[in-house]
């Protein structure tokens, strides 16, 4: 009897233990970093900028102009395209809130060599610009590093080229996988699947080589292993622009799309598997025109949107979309300076047009020049803007008020020495832009730009070496 | 009688009181070589009255004999008592020695019946004398030839009396055969022949005068040091100490029990150290000849080990069937008389799972890491010292650790036989205790031995090796001896009550130190036993001895025990035993069968057996309840015990020749569920490594040794899955790390203690670093001593485990980090900035770590960063806490860790308390 009892209870014990749950799956970590692809901002904290676009030789130069509100040493460091061969690095301090530009051609002439900025406290931010006796070209520089980046606004017509270039500065050894988006839809590209990057090196990629005579180019480029920071160069016989990758987002702003009398398209491309309706608002200064064009793209096709015909310049866009895209600006030489008003336009979209509005015919002196850069996805109200001057070129601060009430903004010129020009307290209308002319020779090489609301910020500069477009760093 | 011209010849009898005397004093009296004097040696009133009335004379000691027979004779004549020399042996010695110039020379030993017992004596190089005979071989004149030997026959040996002087004749403290021994080997170093002349013949009969064993033993030993080199000695003492161990566990399947002779002789040779080294420095003055003199007349290998082969051999050849009774009946006979075979299997089942420790020691694999490089350090830090765990602490370590430390120190810091001897010696040491444990109720040797291997090695055995918990699987070995010496009846008077509770205790604190959660098991197994047997009041007397021994066993754990916290080990970890299908099934049957159809009471005892394993495997699988990997080992331990207890039952019971009926039918389904477990236990000797997984660590930081000196001064942090990180880890944003020692982190870096002031230093620096605030690691890093970042797992690839490719992601995107492709398996990062270590002088210069030490070149004015959490113990001072580490003085160049004062005495305690508890349990055993 008590050995049968006995049994029992062990069985009840046994079954007690059977049905137990086992432990929940491991942890994953949830770092930060991570498969996110989060706007790239200045922070108040030492911060790295990557600028994968620095060239001295001959005939190029490089400015890499730093803009910070606290003060900061400056790391400067150039890679070396001969493998294993240490960087070169130089040290400099800004005193804060200042601003300071490097031409690096003072510092060596070896031609590519893209550059990494330290910055040891913040909020800061770095952008560079390359320039000859007839090139401006340029961005702020990338302080974000996720695994998967967008990149739009490339094509291989004929008379234009589009290269990728993959800067890698870690010392790890990163693979790549490149995805190509044409108007055909997902260009495969076997050669492109499982690049290898070296540490500390860089890979530019011209895509005529793979992907001939396509009119509109995105790609995707995904990380496996390790990280790089690519960036799309874009030239013609007239220029060259360049500018980073971005993440896909449902909004994006452009505070001024035209630069130099050249002619701007949004070109966009579709993050998700779904057709996307994409909205473009045009500001003004003096006000807005919403819904000015709507265009459905399809996934996996970009799509490139013109805008000349929206507005009179100066003005900016704002792109609304239903599901996030990756957008970019590119502002090209007018059609009718090329070939006589021939359609620069292509027809590969279905465009509604809500407006009139007709190209105006100008009459200007000889364009040159090549401009693009990224939107911008979330307005803050604080803004450090590197910025950079040539004498006989215009450099013109923009900020976009896309709400719906006026902004009052107070712009900070940052310059390397106490006095770099007045303070400027502007307001904004709502759903307007506003230009504050830059001062060139008086060693502004930057701009704190802080608002009652949120704004985005760019700038850019045409004169007689061409065009440049460049985006602000929000403040986070 | 023969009258010489001058009688040169004094005989010295030595009585040791054993009986003979006249007999002896007799034959010499009867010698036809004229003797100048006869002396007699020993306890002054035998040696006076055996002298009356034979013209002897009395001396209580060989040097007042040697000084009362003065210096006209040439030769000594040594005869013990007993010994009946033949009328002509001391001629034939004498003329012997005459003949070859030979220093010493000694007789042929018979027996009364013609038997012979020695032809001279040759040694191994441990000093174990070996005659070379057969035990029943007679004198027919075979060996008679006159030849140099190693040693003589302590019954009869001349001796010249010159040489016996200047070699200051025999050593006081030694048993006689052992100072036979050692003289003639002090002669021969003195350039003496030690000779044998067959022809001096000497009648004795050793059984009748053997000395104690444990003495013989001792000053072998003290003869072995006083007779060879430094440098002989350095392999010499390692060898004998491993022999002699080995002849005490050979020896127990022998019937033998030589364990305690074991202690008592290298505990007295530890006593009297200082005046062996003395007596050896005086011996080997002036010898004019060295080691290779002495091994001419020794044979090759050990005496010991022949011997206990050849016992093994003659024993096993006596427990096979012979030709003609090969039979199931023989084979059966057998089994149920098995003590000899049923060792033999349990050894070579052992030797077979523990084969891959003998050359690499325990694996390096989640809570199981090698023992530290040497003992004496590692006791030291247990009893006080510091903890070097993560970035160090002050907490105490764990008591496996003393253990660790003093089975390195019992080997001499060899590098793997420590582990080995505890890894197969704990499964040996369970088996055994299971089959101990199953004699309580009767249960015989072969279903014991059975019920062993599964207990040792079955699932639940090899559940707690897949846990990694070295310290639960080593006390598995323990937990059934615990039960047994609990539960078995008491007898004998107060005294032996006094020596049982002092076994109990020692028994349980030695569990407790393994694994302090195992001594949770007994009491409730016992109490449950009580109460099934409620009327049995040796159940009751075992319930309280059970209650004394944990809670003396908790005693002994101190001083860990009053800074831990035994809810907190229970809870680390999510307890959760996969229960192997097939096994638990084979499980079932046996519980079910064994407590069905066993007979009164065993059916009783299967019944508390199966309830004692159902609530182990509850406990095992406990983790929704709170409770730990620590605890599923427990409840693991409670669940092997409780299955290995029926499969014994069951073996008994099928074999019980009143087995009948549906009873035998039942216990035949059960001996299929054996079968399967015993299968499945079979399974744990194809690792080799008593169950433990195959080694992580070693193998993957074996690149820390790619630049000579780098891994001494420097650290790794392991990141990854959390169940492939080195012993215990932290979290930060649900990703595991944790800092552990270059090249591979030992047994005392397993157990994290709480977090410090550092230690959250360096949780900042990796919250900066995983939410990308700093791209340069390196630097971050170096501050910690840390040179290398190894991820665990595979982090790329479509197979790579989530946490793996986060951290490695997290360190690709590092600027001062280099990746290392050397590395297999693991993603590995160096760091880019130099210069890294772990204690660093204000110049720059690393220390190097060394067990518990950190030293370099001595810097006068400067200082050193030692990065390791702040704690005053650590100097030389003056010491100050900069950014979270020590900063100390580098004038001495040694970094040193004052040991916290009232641990230490609390571990000197405990150590009294255990030699007295041993001396306690061992006079209880060995009293009348």
């Amino acid at each position: 009897m008590r050995r049968t009892l006995l049994l029992i209870l062990a069985g009840f014990a046994v079954v007690a233990g059977l049905l137990q749950v086992p432990p929940p799956p491991d942890e994953v970590p949830d770092f930060g970093t991570i498969d996110v692809t989060e706007p790239d901002g200045a922070v108040a904290s030492p911060s790295f900028w990557y600028c994968p676009w620095v060239e001295a030789g001959d005939v190029k130069d490089t400015d890499i102009m730093v803009a910070t509100e606290a003060s900061v040493d400056v790391s400067l460091t150039l890679f070396d395209p001969v493998t294993n061969e240490d960087p070169t690095v130089v040290d400099y301090s800004i005193v804060g809130p200042g601003a300071a530009g490097v031409d690096t051609g003072g510092i060596l002439r070896r031609g590519e060599s893209p550059a990494l900025v330290e910055i040891s406290d913040g909020p800061a931010a770095a952008a560079s610009l390359e320039w000859a006796d007839s090139l401006l070209s340029g961005d702020r520089c990338i302080v974000s590093v996720p695994k998967v980046w967008y990149l739009t606004g490339g094509t291989t017509k004929t008379g234009s080229f589009t290269e990728l270039r993959l800067f890698n500065p870690f010392a790890d050894n990163a693979e790549v996988t490149i995805t190509a988006y044409s108007e055909f839809g997902v260009d495969v590209v076997a050669e492109l699947d499982g690049l290898d990057v070296a540490g500390r090196s860089w890979t530019t990629i011209d895509m005529e080589r793979y992907l001939p005579f396509r009119d509109d180019l995105a790609f995707t480029v995904t990380s496996t292993n390790g990280l790089v920071i690519p960036a799309i160069v874009r030239t013609d016989d007239r220029g060259e622009a360049m500018w980073p990758g971005s993440a896909p987002s449902e909004t994006w702003d452009f505070p001024i799309v035209t630069t130099g009398g050249l002619e701007p398209f949004i070109s966009v491309l579709s993050a998700g598997d779904d057709d996307v309706l994409v909205t473009v608002d045009i500001l003004t200064e003096s006000g807005s025109l919403r819904n000015a064009r709507e265009v459905t793209i399809e996934s996996s096709v970009p799509t490139l949107i013109p805008l000349s015909d929206l507005a009179a310049p100066p003005y900016g866009v704002r792109v609304r979309a239903t599901s996030p895209v990756a957008a970019s600006v590119i502002a090209v030489i007018p059609a009718a300076e090329v070939d006589g008003g021939e359609g620069e336009v292509p027809d590969t979209t279905t465009t509604s047009s809500s407006t009139t509005t007709t190209i105006a015919s100008t009459e200007e002196d000889f364009i040159k020049g090549l401009a693009g850069t990224v939107g911008i996805s979330r307005p803050a109200s604080e803004w450090i803007v590197p910025i950079d001057t040539f004498p006989n070129s215009t450099t013109s601060l923009w900020m976009l008020n896309a709400g719906a009430s006026a902004v009052t903004v107070e712009v900070v010129p940052l310059g390397e020495v106490e006095y770099h020009g007045a303070d400027h307290t502007l307001t904004i209308d709502a759903g307007a832009i506003l230009g504050v002319e830059v001062d060139v020779g008086i060693g502004i090489y930057g701009y704190h730009v802080k608002a009652d609301g949120p704004v985005s910020v760019a700038w850019e500069m045409s004169g007689d070496r061409g065009a440049v477009l460049v985006t602000g760093v929000p403040t986070q | 009688m023969t009258h010489t011209r001058q009688a040169s010849v004094a005989a010295v009898v030595l009585s040791d009181g054993s009986g003979g005397l006249d007999a002896t004093l007799t034959a010499i009296d009867q010698q036809v070589y004229e003797l100048a004097s006869v002396v007699l040696v020993g306890a002054a009133a035998d040696a006076s009255a055996a002298a009356n009335g034979t013209g002897s004379i009395a001396r209580e000691t060989v040097d007042q004999a040697v000084e009362a027979i003065g210096t006209s004779v040439e030769y000594l004549w040594f005869v013990a008592e007993g010994a009946t020399p033949r009328p002509d042996a001391l001629a034939a010695a004498a003329r012997d020695a005459e003949r070859t110039d030979a220093g010493v020379i000694g007789s042929k030993i018979l027996r009364p019946d013609g038997g012979l017992i020695s032809v001279g004596v040759i040694t191994d190089a441990f000093g174990v004398p070996y005659s070379g005979l057969d035990s029943s071989e007679r004198d027919q004149g075979q060996h008679d030839v006159v030849r140099d030997v190693a040693a003589v026959p302590r019954p009869a040996f001349l001796m010249r009396r010159d040489l016996f002087h200047g070699l200051g004749g025999f050593d006081s403290v030694m048993a006689p055969r052992a100072a036979a021994i050692d003289i003639a080997q002090r002669a021969r170093q003195k350039g003496a022949r030690v000779v044998v002349s067959p022809a001096s013949e000497v009648i004795f009969e050793p059984e009748a005068h053997e000395a104690v064993r444990w003495k013989e033993e001792a000053t072998r030993i003290r003869a072995v040091i006083k007779a060879y080199g430094l440098l002989t000695l350095l392999w010499v003492l390692p060898l004998e100490f491993v022999l002699g161990l080995t002849e005490v566990v050979v020896s127990i399947f022998l019937g033998k029990w030589y364990g305690f002779d074991f202690v008592k002789a290298w505990a007295w040779n530890l006593i009297h150290v200082i005046d062996t080294f003395a007596v050896r420095h005086r011996s080997r003055s002036g010898a004019v000849t060295r080691d290779e003199e002495l091994f001419r007349y020794q044979r090759k290998g050990s005496v010991k080990l022949s011997r206990l082969t050849s016992a093994s051999m003659s024993a096993l050849r006596s427990r096979l069937p012979g030709d003609d009774r090969f039979s199931v009946e023989a084979i059966g006979d057998e089994i149920k008389q098995p003590a000899f075979v049923v060792g033999i299997l349990a050894v070579l089942f052992v030797l077979v799972a523990a084969r891959n420790l003998w050359s690499g020691g325990f694996p390096a694999v989640g809570y199981t890491l090698p023992f530290p490089a040497n003992g004496s350090d590692v006791l030291s830090a247990y009893a006080g010292g510091w903890n070097p765990a993560g970035l160090g602490s002050p907490e105490p370590l764990r008591p496996l650790i003393a253990i660790a430390g003093f089975a390195k120190l019992v080997t001499l810091n060899a590098a793997s036989f420590s582990e080995y001897l505890l890894g197969a010696g704990a499964m040996l040491s369970g088996i055994w205790g299971m089959m101990r444990l199953l004699r309580t109720w009767s249960i015989a040797a072969a279903p014991g031995l059975i019920a062993g291997i599964v207990y040792v090695a079955g699932p639940a055995a090899q559940g707690i090796g897949g846990n990694t918990h070295l310290g639960a699987l080593l006390a598995l070995g323990v937990l059934p001896w615990a039960l047994r010496f609990v539960l078995k009846p008491t007898h004998g008077d107060s005294w032996a009550l006094v020596a049982r509770f002092a076994s109990v205790i020692l028994v349980f604190g030695l569990l407790g130190a393994f694994s302090p959660l195992f001594l949770l098991i007994p009491i409730p197994v016992v109490g449950l036993y009580a109460l099934i047997r409620f009327s049995d009041g040796d159940a009751w007397r075992s319930f309280i001895l059970s209650l004394v021994g944990t809670a003396g066993g908790v005693l002994l754990l101190s001083p860990w025990i009053w800074s831990a916290s035994i809810l907190g080990i229970a809870r680390s970890g999510y307890a959760f035993w996969h229960v192997p299908f097939v096994a638990s099934i084979a499980g079932a049957v046996v519980v079910v069968a064994a407590v069905l159809a066993a007979k009164r009471p065993l059916g009783l005892i299967a019944g508390w057996a199966a309830l004692v394993g159902g609530l182990g495997l509850a406990v095992s699988r406990s983790g929704d309840f709170g409770f730990g990997t620590e605890t599923e080992s427990m409840g693991l331990a409670a669940l092997g015990l409780g299955v290995a207890a029926v499969v014994g039952i069951v073996g008994q019971s099928v074999a019980a020749r009143d087995a009948g009926g549906w009873r035998r039918f039942v216990m035949g389904i059960g001996s299929v569920g054996i079968l399967v477990l015993v299968v499945t236990s079979l399974t744990i000797v194809l690792g080799g490594r008593v169950g433990l997984p195959g080694d992580r660590f070693t193998s993957g930081f074996e690149f820390t040794r790619a630049t000579e000196g780098q891994a001494e001064i420097s650290r790794i942090l392991v990141v990854g899955p959390r169940h492939l990180l080195p012993g215990d880890s932290r979290t930060i944003d649900g990703g595991a790390y944790r800092v552990v020692s270059a090249p591979v982190p030992d047994l005392g870096e397993v157990r994290l203690a709480d977090s410090l002031e550092f230690d959250d230093h360096l949780r900042d620096t990796m919250d900066m670093i995983v939410t990308g605030e700093t791209k340069r690691a390196g630097a971050e890093l170096a501050v910690f001593g840390i040179r290398w970042i190894v991820v665990m797992g595979d982090g790329r690839g479509s197979d790579a485990s989530e946490a793996s490719r986060a951290w490695r992601d997290v360190f690709a995107g590092q600027l001062d980090l280099l990746p290392l492709t050397a590395a297999i398996g693991n993603t590995v990062f160096a760091t880019d900035i130099h210069p890294v270590g772990r204690a660093l002088t204000t110049a720059g210069t690393p220390w190097s770590r060394s067990g518990w030490e950190f030293s370099g070149e001595p810097e006068p004015g400067r200082r050193l960063f030692l990065a390791e959490n702040p704690d005053d113990g650590w100097g030389p001072g003056p010491r100050i806490t900069t950014e979270s580490m020590n900063e100390i003085s580098a004038e001495s160049g040694e970094v040193v860790y004052a040991p916290d004062q009232g641990r230490r005495t609390q571990a000197v305690l405990v150590l009294l308390a255990l030699v007295v508890l041993i001396v306690v349990s061992m006079w209880g055993r060995t009293r009348p």
